[in-house]
């Protein structure tokens, strides 16, 4: 399989599921265990309570995280009294989660745990940055939980996996749809315009962009409170190449821009594809009248699992899903269960 | 009273505390735990440590010490529960036994540091027994597994479970159980040290506090006050740090006040409205807290009397929630200041302008005898007034007040019993609707 390949080149993978049950964590399994092939100093830990074997939510069987020799773990105090592996523990944080504090240990053998790491992104941010500043780790590996994508966003993660599955929909057409749609926002190129940021960069808002990247004025100071009343704000000025979204970009803006004439050239400036909230067709008819979405940073999805298998005992067609998911995303698709890479 | 309690009193002393670099979040449950010293030994022995310290950070070697002790201390965790439960017998896991040995490591670490500069205030105890059971290997590194060097029997296991592949089941049993019989010897090998272990972290703790106090008293230009022990209590050049460093941020310079009283006679303050009156009081109460909880004093120099309790009614916090006004509220106030009195307590009572809130006739009747009943008891009462009042057992301060249009925040002596007549002068200097002001001063002279 090419895609533990690509792994190895990122400092840091995200495993994202579109939902529960959709394989993330055979996944994980499948990486860590090709992983201990390569001279790799790995960490690895979920924003979730993971590798539980009975599926909290649908109490459906699930399997365990299984961890080699030398691999860095996180998890909360909890889980690691709980584990049934032989490891030296290194530190553990100040901050509590409700599981405890959080446990940083290496693996001294091989064996299973329950990971429940940090489940904030900033403190996912400060667990990368201490796992490879205080134990030199090249790969730091997150595994999400339920359905969050906020930990697959640039700002956290260098790399991303994605776990789709008949836990999303029963109906394949519709399941491709929908994985279609996430990685058409996941694969929405880098902006061309180079903003200048300064210390007083927006935290919030909506800002016109000049020709030159700097931030001119805002036009709304926050993209919740705009209506119909406040598109007065609009300066008249012609060279406005751009319109900066600090915040979340929401159907309401999408809808509101289209109809200013004024902005249907400007492109849409976004954080990254996890600021998007937008359903498939607003955004899609915004794309086909010419607007333009780009994003500060991409996102770099290496592949995308599927499980065929949802909890409600509904099993779809392997072959078939993976050939139509392949086709419309363009990209490598692998059903790991089935294809028998040993896990 | 606790630290922790006196954080509310609205004197000042929670900009005190939010001031305080202390590194360890153990320290700072230790310091809002503890009790107010009450006597003159203990808050003697307090200001001794300080003053062993304080020279020491013109030595740079010893700053730097400091610093590193500082970074040391922030890892210090609070494993009071796990001590207890060592000493009740229970087995500790390794999530326990990383913590002790952490707390070890730490504590071995500061005390490298320090020793050399012989300092008794700080007690460092050797941990070095402890942290030999826990790292057999001497490796002196914070972290922790059943070592294989514990027993040649788990080594053995170990490498016949990586030569089964981690497959076989039995032996991965035995190893369990071999590692829960390691644990069970540890913990009964560090019972006996629990005592050490409760003591060393809590003088890191005790430490963490001292260090922070010293630095306080640098960075604030705090002072280290004599004890008095005479009941009598003088400050001089007496400030407020929240309030100076308020009027630091709008430019403008606090004017420092020199103020002393006694247990004698109860000390009436009087003074126009805006001469710094209440900021005296809320000072004296901050400064009296600060002395018994062994910080700096914000002064030039202080010799203060220790008291049994701290008395402030200040301002007019009417309790809405148990449905008190203002003047209920003070009466509940001064009432329970009184009873301390009663019992026999020696106080500290800060009264400002009792009675303000009710109509004039009936509120100096009360504040004419509220200093009747203070005189009659040896404590530190002080209390300030705007009513006229003619009691002669009582001394008596005045703000200068307005001197060539600006306050003169000084107290000085008082002989007169008539309260000082400013307040349409102070109007009229705030701007206030001039047609008001002029009425109020006809009505004034109309009445003379």
């Amino acid at each position: 399989m090419p895609f533990v390949e690509k792994i190895l080149s990122s400092g840091t993978l995200s495993i994202v599921g579109l939902e529960k049950n959709t394989g993330k964590t055979e996944c994980l399994n499948y990486i860590l265990r090709r992983l201990s092939g390569y001279a790799l100093k790995v960490g690895v830990t979920s924003i979730g309570v993971d590798g539980e074997k009975v599926d909290q939510v649908t109490q459906s069987s699930k399997p365990e995280i299984f961890l080699g020799e030398g691999i860095l773990f996180s998890t909360s105090e909890k889980h690691y009294r709980e584990r049934q592996i032989y490891s030296e523990l290194l530190s553990i944080d100040e901050t509590q989660t409700s599981l405890g504090r959080i446990c940083t240990a290496r693996a001294l053998g091989y064996g299973k745990v329950l990971l429940s790491g940090p489940s904030q992104t900033a403190s996912l941010i400060t667990w990368i940055k201490k796992l490879k500043e205080d134990y030199s780790t090249d790969l730091c590996i997150i595994d999400g939980a339920l359905s969050r994508l906020s930990l697959a966003s640039p700002a956290v993660s260098e790399s991303m996996i994605l776990a789709t599955g008949a836990a999303l929909s029963s109906s394949i057409p519709e399941l491709v749809n929908k994985t279609q749609f996430i990685t058409e926002l996941i694969n929405i190129p880098e902006t061309g315009i180079a903003l200048k940021f300064d210390d007083k960069s927006p935290e919030k808002g909506i800002w016109q962009i000049g020709k030159g990247g700097n931030f001119e004025a805002p036009l709304f100071e926050s993209a919740f409170i705009h209506g119909e009343s406040q598109s007065g704000q609009i300066n008249d000025k012609n060279d406005i190449s751009a319109l900066f979204v600090a915040g979340a970009l929401t159907d309401r803006f999408l809808k509101m821009i289209s109809t200013e004439k004024k902005y249907v050239q400007a492109e849409i400036i976004v954080k990254d594809f996890t600021r998007i909230f937008v359903t498939p067709a607003t955004y899609r008819n915004f794309i086909k009248k010419g607007g333009i979405i780009r994003v500060l940073r991409r996102s770099n999805l290496i592949a995308v699992c599927v499980n065929p298998t949802a909890p409600n005992g509904v099993v779809l067609n392997s072959d078939k899903l993976c050939g139509a998911l392949g086709e419309k995303l363009n990209l490598p698709v692998y059903d790991i269960i089935k294809n028998g890479y040993e896990v | 009273m606790k630290f922790r309690s006196v954080l509310d009193i609205s004197c000042g002393i929670r900009h005190i505390y939010s001031q305080l670099d202390i590194s360890s979040s153990l320290s700072r449950a230790i310091l809002l735990d503890s009790d107010m010293n009450t006597s003159a030994n203990a808050i003697q022995k307090d200001y001794t440590d300080i003053d062993e310290i304080l020279p020491l950070f013109n030595n740079s070697s010893f700053v730097s010490a400091i610093n590193q002790t500082k970074i040391k201390l922030s890892e210090l965790k609070d494993i009071r529960n796990s001590v207890n439960r060592l000493r009740e017998g229970a087995i500790l896991d390794d999530i326990e036994l990383f913590e002790i040995k952490s707390l070890a490591i730490i504590n071995s670490e500061i005390s490298t540091l320090l020793s050399q500069f012989n300092v008794e205030s700080f007690k460092i105890y050797d941990t070095t027994q402890i942290l030999n059971l826990l790292d057999p290997d001497g490796n002196r590194i914070t972290s922790f597994y059943i070592y294989d060097s514990y027993s040649p029997q788990l080594t053995k296991l170990r490498r016949d479970y990586k030569q089964s592949n981690y497959q076989d089941q039995e032996i991965s049993f035995e190893i369990s159980k071999d590692e829960e019989r390691i644990r069970e010897k540890l913990s009964a090998s560090l019972r006996d040290h629990y005592l050490l272990l409760d003591n060393s972290m809590i003088s890191l703790a005790n430490a963490d506090i001292l260090i922070a106090k010293c630095l306080q008293i640098k960075s604030l230009d705090l002072i280290v006050p004599k004890v008095s022990l005479n009941e009598k209590t003088e400050y001089q050049s007496l400030f407020n740090p929240e309030i100076e460093s308020i009027l630091k941020k709008e430019k403008r310079e606090y004017q420092k006040t020199d103020i002393s009283f006694s247990s004698q006679k109860p000390l009436l303050i009087t003074g126009s409205n805006m001469g710094g009156k209440t900021v005296t009081l809320k000072t004296l109460a901050l400064s009296q807290l600060l002395f018994q909880f062994g910080f700096g004093i914000p002064a030039k120099e202080a010799l203060i009397t220790p008291v049994n309790e701290i008395f402030l009614s200040c301002g007019d916090d009417q309790d809405y929630r148990v449905g008190l006004s203002s003047f209920a509220a003070e009466m509940k106030r001064i009432d329970k200041m009184i009873k301390s009195l009663r019992r026999g307590r020696f106080i500290l009572s800060l009264t400002d302008e009792p009675a303000r809130t009710t109509n004039p006739v009936e509120g100096s009747a009360l504040a004419e005898s509220l200093i009747t009943v203070l005189s009659k008891y040896t404590s530190m009462n002080i209390l300030t007034t705007h009513y006229n009042i003619i009691n002669s057992q009582c001394s008596r301060l005045r703000v200068k007040g307005f001197e060539n249009g600006k306050m003169n925040y000084s107290l000085v002596e008082d002989t007169g019993t008539e309260a000082p007549h400013e307040a349409l002068l102070i109007a009229e200097s705030l701007d206030i609707d001039p047609e008001w002001v002029e009425l109020a001063q006809k009505e004034l002279n109309k009445r003379n």
